[in-house]
C-alpha cells in the first residue's frame, strides 16, 4: 500500500519528462523551421524534394563511411601507402607526415567526387523531376543525376569523378546504384583509396519531414576484402544551408587562384610538421 | 656575411619558386601556438574567399614601428556558421583583434578573436588547436 503513492510518482514525473522534451523538440524545430514541422509525417508518395545536412556527428564518429574501414587488397595497400595527411592510424590514416608532403587531391582543386563530397560537404539537395532525381552539392558547385526512367547503368562507363547512378523506389525508399567512379579521388580526407571498379547501392529512407537516413554500401573487390557498408546516417532537412547566408546552397568552389593567392601571402609549406592531430 | 646571408635568401626564393610548392594544405603549423598577440589596428584588405578568407592588418608595435600582419580565417562558408557575413569587414575598419601568431616572428596569425570599436565580437576557429574537434578545411 506505501509503495503506490511512490510508483505513481515515479510514472508522473517520467511522463512530465517526456512531454518537456517532445515539447522542447518541437518547440525548436518550429523555430529553426518557421513552421512546426515535429513529427510531421513523410509524405506519400514518398519524396526527397529538399536540402538535407548531416549533423555535426558526435565527437569519435569519423568524417566517413563508418570507422572499420574493410582491409585492402595488395593493391589497395599500395595505393593507400602513397597517401600523406595529417591523420593518424586511428583516424583511418597512413600516418602524420609533415605538411609539405601533404598531397590530398582537393587541396589542388582537384573535385571531392562521390561519396566524398557528402562527407566534406556535409549536406545535399533533392531535387525530383518526372524522370529523374538531381542531386546537388555545395562543394565543388556540381550535381549528380539519378535516372529514374528505368535505364541502366553504362557497362564500360567511362570514369567520372561524380560516377553515374540510376534509381528506383523500394516502398518508401529511393535505391540508388552507382559506378563508373575515377580512381583518382579519395573516399574521405583519410584518403581511404577506391579503384575504377567500385559502385554503389544506397538507401535513402525519409522517416519523417524533417528526418532522412542514407546507408551506403560500396563494393570494389579490387581495392577491399569486403564491402564497406556505412552506418545509418541521419540527415536532416533545412531550409537553407547552414554555410550559406541567405541563398538555398552556397556557390563553394574550390578555386586555383584564391589557393595560390592563399599560399603566397600567408602560408608557405615547409615552416615545420604539422601538429599530431589528436586521435579520437 | 651580409652579402652571403642575402645570396642565400635570394637563391632559396628561387628554389621555391622553380620547384612550384605542392599545394598541400596548410595546417595551423606555421603559427606559435603558445601565446597570443593582440594589436589595434586598421583592417587595409578583407579576402573572402577559399580555402581561407584573410584579413590584412596595419597596426604599430610597442616601438610605433607600422607592422602589416595577415591574418588567416575559416572558409567562407565555415564563417557564415560562426555568424560572419561577406560585409562583416572592410578596408578602413579599426578592429582590436588577438590571435596566435606565427613562428620566427613571421606578421600572420591565426586563431582570430576581434571587438569592434562598437564592442561587437567575432572569431574564426580556425587554427584554435585546443580542443577543436578536427573540421577538414
Amino acid at each position: 500500500m506505501r509503495k503506490r503513492p511512490l510508483e505513481f510518482a515515479v510514472v508522473v514525473v517520467g511522463a512530465l519528462a517526456v512531454f518537456s522534451l517532445l515539447f522542447a523538440q518541437a518547440s525548436e524545430q518550429a523555430t529553426t523551421t518557421g513552421v512546426n514541422t515535429a513529427k510531421v509525417k513523410a509524405p506519400d508518395p514518398p519524396d526527397v524534394t529538399g536540402i538535407w545536412v548531416i549533423p555535426q556527428r558526435a565527437r569519435g564518429v569519423l568524417r566517413t563511411l563508418s570507422n572499420y574501414r574493410p582491409p585492402m587488397t595488395p593493391w589497395g595497400k599500395a595505393k593507400f601507402a602513397k597517401v600523406r595527411t595529417s591523420f593518424d592510424g586511428r583516424e583511418l590514416g597512413n600516418g602524420v607526415a609533415p605538411e609539405k608532403e601533404w598531397n590530398d587531391p582537393i587541396f589542388q582543386c582537384d573535385p571531392n567526387g562521390y561519396p566524398r563530397v557528402m562527407f566534406h560537404g556535409e549536406m545535399t539537395r533533392f531535387v525530383v523531376t518526372p524522370t529523374e532525381v538531381l542531386q546537388f552539392f555545395e562543394r565543388d558547385h556540381t550535381w549528380r543525376d539519378i535516372w529514374m526512367d528505368g535505364r541502366k547503368l553504362p557497362e564500360d562507363p567511362d570514369p567520372r569523378y561524380y560516377g553515374y547512378a540510376v534509381g528506383h523506389w523500394d516502398g518508401d525508399t529511393l535505391v540508388v546504384e552507382s559506378n563508373g567512379f575515377i580512381d583518382r579521388t579519395w573516399l574521405d580526407q583519410y584518403g581511404s583509396p577506391h579503384s575504377d571498379q567500385m559502385t554503389t547501392e544506397e538507401r535513402f529512407r525519409r522517416v519523417d519531414h524533417d528526418n532522412m537516413e542514407w546507408t551506403i554500401a560500396l563494393n570494389d573487390p579490387k581495392t577491399y576484402t569486403k564491402p564497406w557498408v556505412s552506418d545509418n546516417i541521419r540527415l536532416k532537412w533545412a531550409p537553407k544551408s547552414p554555410r550559406s547566408e541567405t541563398e538555398e546552397i552556397r556557390e563553394d568552389f574550390c578555386i586555383w587562384s584564391d589557393q595560390n593567392s592563399f599560399f603566397k601571402r600567408i602560408d608557405s609549406v615547409g615552416l615545420g610538421d604539422a601538429p599530431t592531430r589528436k586521435s579520437k | 656575411m651580409k652579402g652571403k646571408r642575402a645570396a642565400s635568401l635570394v637563391l632559396s626564393a628561387g628554389f621555391l619558386a622553380i620547384c612550384a610548392p605542392i599545394f598541400a594544405h596548410h595546417g595551423s603549423q606555421g603559427y606559435d601556438h603558445t601565446r597570443r598577440v593582440t594589436v589595434k589596428g586598421t583592417v587595409t584588405e578583407f579576402v573572402w574567399a577559399n580555402p581561407h578568407s584573410q584579413i590584412y592588418l596595419d597596426a604599430k608595435d610597442d616601438k610605433g614601428n607600422l607592422v602589416h600582419w595577415g591574418l588567416e580565417l575559416n572558409s567562407p562558408g565555415n564563417l557564415i556558421r560562426e555568424g560572419w557575413t561577406h560585409t562583416s569587414l572592410k578596408a578602413g575598419d579599426e578592429i582590436t583583434v588577438s590571435f596566435d601568431p606565427g613562428k620566427e616572428g613571421r606578421p600572420i596569425g591565426i586563431c582570430v578573436d576581434i571587438v569592434f570599436s562598437n564592442g561587437q565580437k567575432l572569431r574564426s576557429s580556425q587554427g584554435c588547436v585546443q580542443g577543436n574537434p578536427d573540421l577538414e578545411k
